[in-house]
């Protein structure tokens, strides 16, 4: 576990490969020179994070900052409020940096990976040479995506747009870095923000200048695939005044891993007239129809509308993981400021999930409104959880929220925690929330105009998210649509 | 805290001693409220009601000598007139009505053979193992309790009317009243908790609806607004059985109401109703919890809350479905009106459905008086305040309007304009 597995094997096909790899490590994250020193065992203490800040050379600020985190981890305990199930997680047990070990222990060629996933990618509509990548197999395809990001860097650079990973940003840009880090979500804020902070080892930094509309969607795709250990990412994108920008993050490769915690960080800070549009598809493996395996994912995510008019929108489609813990949220601090969530969230077989958002109003005339979609089938659990907060000082404030759930099978559960505190007399909050299933005389009316059971399901469920799914930008609508459908399968009939 | 509850309760036992079986009925509600305790704003259910000090009068208050009642209680509200008037005056039942109507019984846990303390303390402990510490709390320091039957099939021909009056003196009132509705009978039950002064209450009411049983069960609090006002009611309907309920809260500085619906036979409706008005530095919480666990079972909850000066309300309305609850159709609604910065409201509507063919939906809107309303009030000559008030009334009415008793709902009409008014 301690070892990569190329140095065990250093001769003939197996360093063909670790040379492969080698420079595809290299050519992903041009700062990374030397292999070996990619995994660190497995346990946490403060020499591991040591380790990986001098790794990846960082400044001592985030160093210290890094360690801050840490020791107030220590001081918690896991949180154990959401409805989950879940069997407790062994932080000494996981390596805190083993980016490209798991790449030799995987499939060798597309031949040799499970035909069900296969199956899954033809539905997906993924091209086959990203077939194999996602599936993991060391392939030339992983350049095509490199070499794609490398040509935007350049289109980005001319707009003065800062996109890199997280690492390369500490070191170009630690001003920035050091300026906002931690502003949004501190390390103080829960067990595994803290966490994050401790040991984040990847992600996305992103700066949008003055008045400046992003040239392109940011994606952060393939990074997160190839990372594929990327359990703790920190994302941080800051839009300064007047600035627009739009991001992908596609977790859209079903991975066969055994349960594994991902722990991810996202910030946000649009500042006086600045719009952030964040987008997620998630798809991480959800584990077997026996609920084995799959990831747990933790994620804290939030944006700051830290100045007047500013606007930041989620969306997200929620489809893999065996547990999801995820509420993006928006504290709306300027004046006619306006957060957003839309969300579809599908569960099956035994996964379960507990999402939902948070509106914090401080600002007068803030909006905000939530629409969120859930689905769930199998035995899975689902609850939305929710909190809208008016401030005394948020005057003229106005929430929309509607949560609607649909169940497919008596075994599943469905549920709704929405909370709603309100100190403004101004303010105006509106909530509702419904709970059906497919109902039997809309599945007639389908099949009797010659739809199968399945198109007829695929077309109502895709009805009911329409509206989450209109948010999103073209590629990802299309994709989101097939995931559902695959996500699904089997749901009914 | 645990150790005062002991010494309190020790201290109790010795001052009121009661029938052989009573103590063991105590000492179990003790011991389960010991490992509880009471509950504290940490618990997700009280995060927005701290009860510590209604906790700690209530306590203060067991522990001192008892006096008898020094006041003579109010008249008796002109509503009761059309009823069968019950007194509980500081937490102690008076004589019970001698010219009962057919088909009804009454009986109290203080007297009676052991046969009927068997009865009544076999449905004291299945409660207690219900709440989060006040249902304990309650039966730990019990001296009496009053058993409401309705024969099977019995259609009351009039209302009863608990009239539980406290004169504020420091007496901690625990009343315990279980209502028994039998197959296919139809009753009124109406619990007016009013007083003066300085009141600690901490009521538990069952109610049980036979196959078929129609119940109206109203409760209207009108404390003094210095009061601590603790309320559970546990409510199970059998199959085809029917509760309609109705909760006014006006009064109280501190006041929470626990509403524990169970229907538990297939095609029980429940159909809730509430209307709450905080003013000054009151603190209204109301918690509905409605547990759909048998097939084609129907609830409807329409709760309207209403805050002004410091004042909060908290609503938390849960509807449960199990599993095999098919057929459930369920509906909450909670409407606020916010009148002014410094006020607060806070709701949580939550559904938690484990099966799949269900209807269930719920609202919650948190708003103030649409100013084109006042303004058209205004055209027809009324004042702001007039206009305001008017609208603030009719907000209620919906609520209100359902109380099938005309003096009852004249009564509790008149008492929300009055609280308007005067606040």
């Amino acid at each position: 576990m301690s070892q990569p597995d190329q140095l065990q094997h250093p001769q003939g096909e197996q360093s063909n490969k670790d040379m492969r790899a080698l420079v595809e490590r290299e050519y992903k994250h041009g700062f990374f020179t030397e292999i070996e020193s990619d995994t660190v065992p497995p346990g946490l203490n403060e020499d591991v994070i040591r380790m990986i800040s001098e790794k990846k050379g960082e400044p001592d600020f985030l160093l210290q900052w890094r360690l801050k985190a840490y020791r107030y981890w220590q001081t918690l305990k896991t949180p154990d409020w959401a409805k989950l199930n879940l069997t407790p997680i062994d932080y000494q047990s996981i390596s805190y940096y083993s980016a490209p070990k798991r790449r030799t222990d995987g499939p060798k060629s597309l031949d040799e990976v499970d035909p069900k996933l296969l199956e899954t990618y033809e539905k997906l509509g993924i091209p086959l040479h990203e077939r194999a990548a996602l599936a993991g197999v060391a392939v030339d395809a992983v350049f095509d995506s490199v070499s794609v990001t490398t040509t935007f860097k350049d289109k980005l650079a001319d707009a003065g747009v800062i996109f890199s990973s997280f690492s390369e940003a500490a070191r170009e840009h630690p001003e920035l870095v050091e300026q906002y880090l931690g502003t949004v979500v501190p390390y103080r804020d829960n067990f595994f923000a803290a966490l994050n902070s401790a040991v984040f080892t990847d992600g996305s930094f992103v700066y949008i200048p003055k008045g400046v509309r992003c040239p392109m969607e940011l994606s952060t795709y393939f990074r997160i695939n190839e990372a594929k250990t990327g359990q703790f990412e920190r994302t941080l994108i800051v839009a300064d005044e007047g600035s627009h920008v739009s991001y992908l993050e596609g977790c859209t490769a079903p991975m066969r891993d055994e349960n594994q915690l991902h722990a991810a960080v996202v910030e946000l800070v649009a500042l006086r007239d600045a719009q952030i549009k964040y987008s997620t598809v998630q798809n991480w493996y959800p584990g077997d129809e026996e609920g084995r395996g799959g990831i747990y994912n933790f994620v804290t995510k939030r944006g700051d509308c830290r100045e007047d008019n500013a606007k930041i929108s989620w969306t997200q489609v929620e489809a893999g993981s065996a547990i999801t813990w995820k509420y993006p949220s928006c504290v709306l601090r300027g004046a006619n400021t306006v957060g957003e969530f839309y969300s579809v969230a599908v569960t099956n077989n035994l996964q379960q999930a507990d999402t939902g958002t948070k509106m914090i109003h401080i600002g007068p005339n803030s909006r905000s409104t939530i629409v969120s979609k859930g689905i769930s089938a199998g035995r899975a659990q689902q609850s939305y959880r929710g909190l809208v907060k008016m401030m005394p000082s948020a005057a003229q404030a106005r929430n929309y929220t509607q949560c609607d759930s649909l169940l497919m099978g008596n075994q599943c559960g469905a549920h709704t925690f929405p909370y709603m505190e309100i100190k403004n007399a101004s303010a105006i909050v509106e909530h509702e929330a419904t709970t059906s299933k497919i109902g039997d005389d809309q599945l007639f009316y389908c099949r009797q105009r010659g739809l199968s059971e399945e198109d007829a399901v695929n077309m109502i469920v895709n009805g009911f998210c329409k509206e989450v799914f209109r948010e999103l930008p073209m590629e990802f609508a299309v994709e989101a649509q097939n995931l559902l459908n695959v996500s699904l399968e089997g749901a009914v009939g | 805290m645990t150790s005062a509850i002991q010494t309190t309760h020790a201290k109790f036992v010795a001052s009121h001693p009661a029938a052989t079986w009573l103590p063991r009925l105590r000492s179990v509600a003790l011991e389960s409220l010991e490992r509880h305790g009471f509950p504290t704003v940490a618990l997700e259910d009280y995060r927005y009601t701290n009860l510590k000090p209604a906790a700690e009068r209530a306590i203060d208050y067991l522990g001192r000598s008892e006096q008898p009642p020094q006041t003579q209680p109010e008249a008796a509200p002109a509503a009761a007139a059309d009823a069968l008037r019950i007194e509980v005056v500081n937490g102690r039942l008076q004589r019970l009505p001698e010219d009962l109507p057919a088909g009804l019984t009454l009986r109290r846990l203080s007297a009676g053979d052991k046969a009927q303390h068997d009865l009544i303390a076999a449905q004291i402990n299945e409660a207690g193992q219900r709440g989060a510490g006040l249902v304990e709390f309650n039966a730990a320091f019990l001296t009496d309790a009053l058993q409401i039957d309705v024969a099977p099939g019995v259609t009351l021909p009039t209302p009863l009317y608990l009239d539980l009056w406290s004169d504020g003196q420091p007496i901690s009132n625990l009343p315990r009243v279980l209502v028994r509705c039998g197959d296919g009978s139809n009753a009124t039950v109406i619990e007016h908790f009013r007083g003066t002064g300085a009141g600690s209450t901490n009521s538990v009411t069952q109610l049980a609806c036979g196959t078929g049983a129609q119940l109206e069960y109203v409760k209207l609090q009108t404390e003094s607004t210095d009061a601590h006002h603790l309320a559970t009611q546990i409510a199970t309907l059998a199959a085809g059985s029917c509760l309609n309920a109705t909760y006014i809260d006006l009064g109280s500085a501190l006041a929470r109401n626990d509403l524990h619906c169970d229907l538990a036979g297939a095609g029980a409706s429940a159909s809730l109703r509430g209307a709450y008005l905080a003013a000054d530095a009151q603190h209204l919480d109301a918690h509905i919890w409605i547990n759909h666990r048998a097939p084609h079972t129907q609830s409807r909850a329409t709760h309207r809350g209403i805050a002004k000066d410091r004042g909060r309300i908290v609503f938390d309305g849960k509807i449960t479905v199990a599993s095999g609850a098919d057929g459930t159709d369920a509906a909450l609604q909670n409407r606020n009106l916010l009148l002014n910065d410094g006020a607060e409201i806070d709701t949580k509507p939550e559904l938690e459905i484990y099966a799949d063919d269900v209807k269930c939906s719920h609202g919650a809107t948190t708003g103030q008086l649409d100013p084109m309303s006042v303004f058209y009030l205004r055209s027809r000559g009324l004042t702001d305040v007039q206009a305001r008030q008017m609208l603030i009334g009719a907000f209620t009415r919906k609520i209100t309007g359902h109380i099938g008793m005309p003096t009852l709902r004249q009564l509790v009409e008149s008492s929300i304009d009055d609280r308007i008014s005067e606040s």
